[in-house]
């Protein structure tokens, strides 16, 4: 143990001290570094609790080091006339005050409280002064030291005071996270080192004891140099691995941080399986999922939560509260470097996504099969989408104007003030489709907007109304028919009642007649005989002169005459009186029918129609198979025909001059060709085109519907199977032809 | 002298009538009455042997009498003269009446048709034509065919092609179906020979109502017949018929006479079933024994339903062909005879040997030519082989 004195030697001048400026620098910055440092491992210490003693030692050995190792650079840099030496076990046990003072100071610190701060200083101060002296006692050699105790005392107050303030700043800092200027303060912290040192250097005077000996300048200082070396390398190394470790740690505990908080977050139920398949861990969500605590979870297998993977689609999984869900599993695999096989499981619910999906589908079903005209159209009007029966109905409509938008309603306003009212639009359009045929519809043009209230689509509906029009338009000609038809039968017999004994009174009224004309032309003969006998003389004048009056040459000549035209008008009564029972008789189902018999009882019936316009012309072919099919309806069709070609003659035909209908009959393989020509004026192209639609007419209000020839194609072609075709030219006349199936329409079998 | 009776509530129709056949001098005791109840009175002291009824009359309709006629004198004939014309209305009348007639009906025709019934008559036993009289529209049925058409007529969609394979396979189907469509209330202007024509024409809605309605079919019972076959005759009708037609279709391009050869050849033994299978029959053996006897009776019939004339004559004269006049019918039947006689087993019995006898060579030979004949006969041989 070294040797400690206060007091000036009387009369003995001391030895002048001066110091290496280089070194002296050194002496200074040694602290400096070593306090950042420490104060860098005391501030990892104080975020884990568990590494809080390590980090503690670290930042204690760091600043002790560097108290230690400053004092003996301080003490290299000094240069005495004479040679000392320093002895080594003190040298080593120096570097004790200074740890156990700073980690005193450090353990009473605690929350910073002024007292703390008061003791930490104290015990900083005294470990770091206890250092100082410690070090100059191990000084050996020819010189005596000797302290100024004033000055002794300064030093430590020096010490206290810098070590205080640095403390302060310290707990400061404590308060005040991420503070930038913490390397500052801690440097500082340092500076208090040197303070001490100097100040401390400043209370000492070292004399030349007996026997020294003076040296030159450039005293080896040898084995001290090595020793605070080899402490500065240990120190800087200590220091390298712990900022590695430190940095190290940081990063593996943001990433862990990072997939703690994903593993919370997640809406997905993350699993961890081992090899034999049982849960490890479970998340937030696998846990709600499954509706379960996670310790239910934890060591289960976990074949017994999902099922088995199906090659399409969702995958069951079975909660245990009975509830099936449906989910999508990815799995992934990691192990490490024992190959321990970890598997994880992400899963997710997919049970409301999946019905959603599916009543999604069954919408977008509904919508194709919604058995009207449906199509979406952007917010400029272009049609993005269309169903089947659109399409049918409009070629190609995808990515042209829809038809409410192009297509004015026949009546009212068109879309837009609707919609300028923010309601959607119901009105008529009336369209031709792509046979070329006019469709009528119910339309309902309806936007579609965002939550914004900005118009994002339109959904155009169409309700086909042709049908139903026609199908009302025929019920009501075919109820208009039946009624008719049940007049006409009884009508019919009222009227053939009294043709039977017409027709038989005037056969025995004419046969009777010819017996009184045979027998008054044998009186003839015998009043030739007698007529200049005087005895009847009287009598044969008297007969003459009534035979004169009643005109009897006259009478015989002209009654067989008038027997015979009126048979013929009985005859005619009871023609049409058939013809209009048989045009009216009507089955409802197809049968065979004699197409010219009904051809010539709807020209009958329709006499009145044609006979001030035209005459009728039959070229019937009398080979004509029957045709299966309902007599009434294509009766109807002929009238229909002959009916338009009648006005058409009537509207178009030479004034003064009478028209021509022909009416004709033939077979066509297995069809059966009716035509209808009139040299009526014909009609133009663009006529003939819509000559079949429903509800067109070039008639005046009142004569006809427009219906007739609609119907007639109706007729022919969806009740019959058959065709029906117009050929027309202008001031020539037209052609209707029709043509029908022997066969009758193409029934599917049941069988 | 015939006695005929008319039936009207229109008195002018009456005194119409009588004035007309007093002119063409028609030389019929004749009856005029104005209703039913009269007209069964006068039945009642002084049968006649042909009515002739209006249809819808006030006290007792048209049906309702012959009704009554056929019960009280079964062996009257009876004829509608109508201005009634719906289907519905002749299906009322199509069990009681032999013959339906439209007014206005010419006189011609109205003689024509109670002319033809009479002459019909002839030669004809009385019991033998009570019997068929009065059992007319209730004609013996395979009861397996009257099931099958039932079932297709009960569908909710009958199939007119499957009605009408039933129905053509049984002659007394068929017989009644052309009986109605060749009746007058249905305004065709020509004869129907051929039934699937027939059947279309009246559609399965009409079809139905006649084959559902009660007394116009009645199910073959074997047992209460003796033992006889209905199977085996109908089998030998439609043998008959086939052959016949298909010897008709070499010689004929045109269809019309190779269908009246068939219907012809389906009906040709209706006589016979009648006669075997009627309850009300009380034929001496003899009689039912005789072919020529079951020809008259079933031309009989089938000359008061109106079917055409070269189908009646060749039913009746099918045994002996030489006696026809009329050359279709002269040609009809002789298909008819030709298939007849080789169409084995022939239901009068007798073996190959007979085959030759049954045929009238010497009137075929002059009157086709040999050649001709021999084709028949070798041709029929042939199809009869496969």
């Amino acid at each position: 143990m070294g040797e400690f004195h206060f007091g000036w030697l009387e009369g003995q001048p001391p030895l002048v001290v001066t110091y290496d400026p280089w070194l002296l620098a050194v002496s200074v910055a040694i602290p400096v570094i070593a306090s950042v440092a420490a104060m860098a491992a005391w501030t990892e210490g104080r975020r884990s609790a568990r590494e809080r003693t390590a980090w503690m030692l670290i930042a204690v050995s760091m600043f002790s080091f560097g108290v230690w190792a400053m004092h003996f650079t301080g003490m290299i840099a000094m240069i005495l006339p004479v040679a000392i030496s320093y002895d080594p076990l003190v040298t080593l046990a120096s570097i004790i005050p200074a740890m156990a003072g700073l980690g005193l100071a450090l353990r009473v610190l605690g929350q910073g409280a002024a007292r703390e701060v008061l003791a930490a200083a104290a015990f900083m101060a005294l470990g770091i002064g206890g250092m100082h002296y410690t070090g100059m006692s191990s000084i050996r050699g020819a010189v005596l030291v000797r302290y100024d105790p004033a000055l002794f005392v300064l030093s430590l107050l020096v010490v206290f005071t810098v070590s205080l303030g640095a403390l302060w700043v310290l707990v400061l800092n404590n308060r005040r996270r991420g503070d930038p200027g913490r390397h500052a303060k801690a440097a500082l912290a340092g500076l208090a080192v040197p303070a001490m040192h100097y100040s401390g250097m400043l209370a000492t005077r070292f004399y030349p004891s007996s026997g020294a000996i003076p040296i030159g300048p450039g005293v080896d200082h040898g084995p001290l140099a090595l020793w605070v070396n080899s402490l500065l390398s240990v120190s800087i190394l200590l220091l390298v691995a712990a900022v590695w470790v430190r940095s190290a740690r940081r990063t593996a505990r943001l990433e862990s941080d990072r997939m703690a908080a994903l593993l919370l977050a997640a809406p997905e139920g993350i699993l961890t399986c081992d090899k034999h398949g049982t849960i490890l861990t479970a998340n937030r969500s696998a846990v709600d999922m499954f509706g379960v605590q996670d310790t239910e979870l934890i060591g289960q297998k976990l074949s017994s939560f999902l099922g088995a993977p199906s090659t399409h689609g969702p995958r069951h999984a079975l909660r245990p509260d009975g509830a099936t869900l449906l989910v999508e599993v990815t799995t992934s695999r990691v192990a490490d470097e024992w190959e321990d096989i970890q598997s994880i499981y992400l899963i997710r619910d997919v049970t409301e996504r999946t019905q959603q999906d599916v009543r999604i589908r069954i919408l977008a079903q509904a919508v194709e099969h919604a058995g009207s005209m449906v199509a979406i159209l952007s917010e400029d009007g272009i049609v993005t989408w269309a169903n089947r029966e659109y399409q049918t109905a409009i070629a190609e409509p995808v990515g042209a104007v829809g038809i409410t938008l192009t297509h004015p309603p026949p009546e009212g306003d068109g879309p837009w003030p609707s919609f300028q009212r923010n309601e959607p639009w119901t009105g008529r359009i009336d369209f031709r489709n792509g046979e070329g045929l006019m469709i009528e519809t119910n339309a309902r043009l309806t936007p579609i907007r965002a939550d914004s209230g900005d118009l994002i689509a339109f959904v155009e509906v169409l309700v086909d109304l042709t049908e139903e029009r026609q199908l009302q338009a025929q019920l009501v000609q075919s109820q208009k028919l039946e009624s008719v038809g049940q007049l006409a039968a009884g009508v019919a017999h009222e009227i053939n009642t009294p043709i039977q004994f017409v027709g038989d009174n005037l056969r025995f009224l004419s046969t009777g007649m010819e017996g009184i004309s045979s027998l008054l032309t044998a009186l003839d003969e015998l009043l030739e005989l007698v007529r200049d006998d005087p005895r009847t003389w009287q009598a044969v004048s008297r007969v003459e002169a009534i035979r004169e009056e009643v005109d009897l040459d006259y009478l015989l000549s002209e009654m067989p005459l008038a027997m015979r035209q009126s048979l013929d008008g009985v005859d005619r009564v009871s023609t049409i009186v058939r013809a209009m029972k048989d045009y009216s008789h009507s089955t409802s189902e197809p049968v065979a029918s004699d197409i010219n018999q009904g051809i010539r009882n709807t020209v009958t019936v329709a006499r009145n129609e044609w006979k001030y316009v035209a005459e009728v012309e039959l070229d019937l072919d009398p080979n004509l198979p029957d045709v299966l099919c309902v007599q009434g309806e294509i009766n109807q069709v002929v009238l229909n025909m002959l009916i338009n070609s009648a006005h058409a003659i009537a509207d178009g035909g030479t004034e003064g001059e009478k028209g021509h209908i022909r009416i004709g009959t033939r077979r066509d393989g297995k069809h059966v060709l009716i035509e209808v020509a009139d040299n009526g004026g014909g009609m133009p192209k663009e006529m003939i085109d819509r000559v079949f639609d429903p509800f067109f007419t070039t008639k005046e209000v009142g004569r006809g519907t427009g219906q007739g020839l609609s119907i007639a194609r109706q007729i022919v072609v969806n009740s019959h199977g058959g065709h029906i075709f117009v050929e027309s030219e202008l001031g020539v006349g037209t052609k209707f032809f029709v043509r029908l199936p022997v066969q009758g329409p193409k029934v599917v079998s049941a069988a | 002298m015939t006695r005929v009776l008319f039936v009207d509530d229109e008195p002018n129709v009456l005194s119409g009538i009588r004035r007309m056949l007093r002119a063409a001098r028609v030389g019929w005791d004749t009856e005029f009455v104005d209703n039913g109840v009269e007209a069964l009175e006068l039945l009642r002291s002084r049968p006649v042997e042909v009515v002739v009824s209006d249809m819808r009359m006030p006290l007792m309709d048209g049906a309702t009498l012959l009704r009554e006629v056929k019960k009280q004198h079964p062996d009257t004939i009876r004829i509608v003269l109508s201005g009634q014309s719906s289907p519905k209305d002749v299906l009322k009348v199509v069990t009681p009446a032999h013959r339906f007639l439209a007014k206005p009906c010419d006189a011609d025709e109205l003689i024509g048709a109670v002319r033809r019934s009479i002459e019909l008559r002839k030669g004809l036993n009385e019991p033998l034509v009570t019997a068929l009289v009065s059992d007319v529209g209730a004609l013996p049925v395979l009861p397996e065919l009257l099931t099958q058409l039932s079932e297709e007529l009960n569908a909710p969609q009958p199939r007119l092609e499957v009605v009408a394979d039933v129905m053509a396979q049984d002659p007394s189907m068929c017989a009644t179906v052309l009986k109605l469509v060749n009746s007058a209330f249905f305004g065709l202007r020509r004869e129907v020979s051929e039934v699937r024509g027939a059947l279309a024409f009246l559609g399965t809605d009409t079809i139905a109502s006649l084959v559902l309605a009660e007394g116009v079919f009645r199910q073959f019972d074997p047992e209460a017949s003796g033992g006889f076959s209905l199977a085996g005759a109908w089998s030998h009708s439609s043998r008959t018929a086939r052959l016949a037609q298909q010897l008709a279709k070499d010689d004929h391009v045109d269809a019309a006479i190779p269908q009246l050869v068939f219907t012809a050849g389906m009906l040709h033994n209706l006589g016979r079933v009648m006669l075997a299978t009627s309850p009300h029959t009380r034929t001496p053996e003899a009689d039912l024994l005789d072919p020529t006897t079951h020809a008259a009776v079933c031309a009989y019939l089938l000359g008061l339903w109106g079917l055409p004339d070269a189908i009646v004559e060749a039913v009746r004269y099918h045994e002996h062909p030489s006696r026809v006049t009329s050359p279709i019918g002269a040609e009809v039947t002789a298909y008819l005879h030709v298939a007849s006689a080789l169409s084995e087993p022939h239901p009068d019995g007798g073996g190959a040997e007979d085959v030759e006898e049954r045929l009238d060579r010497p009137y075929l030979d002059t009157r086709f030519g040999v050649d001709r004949v021999d084709v028949w006969s070798s041709k029929a041989r042939a199809l009869l082989e496969d």
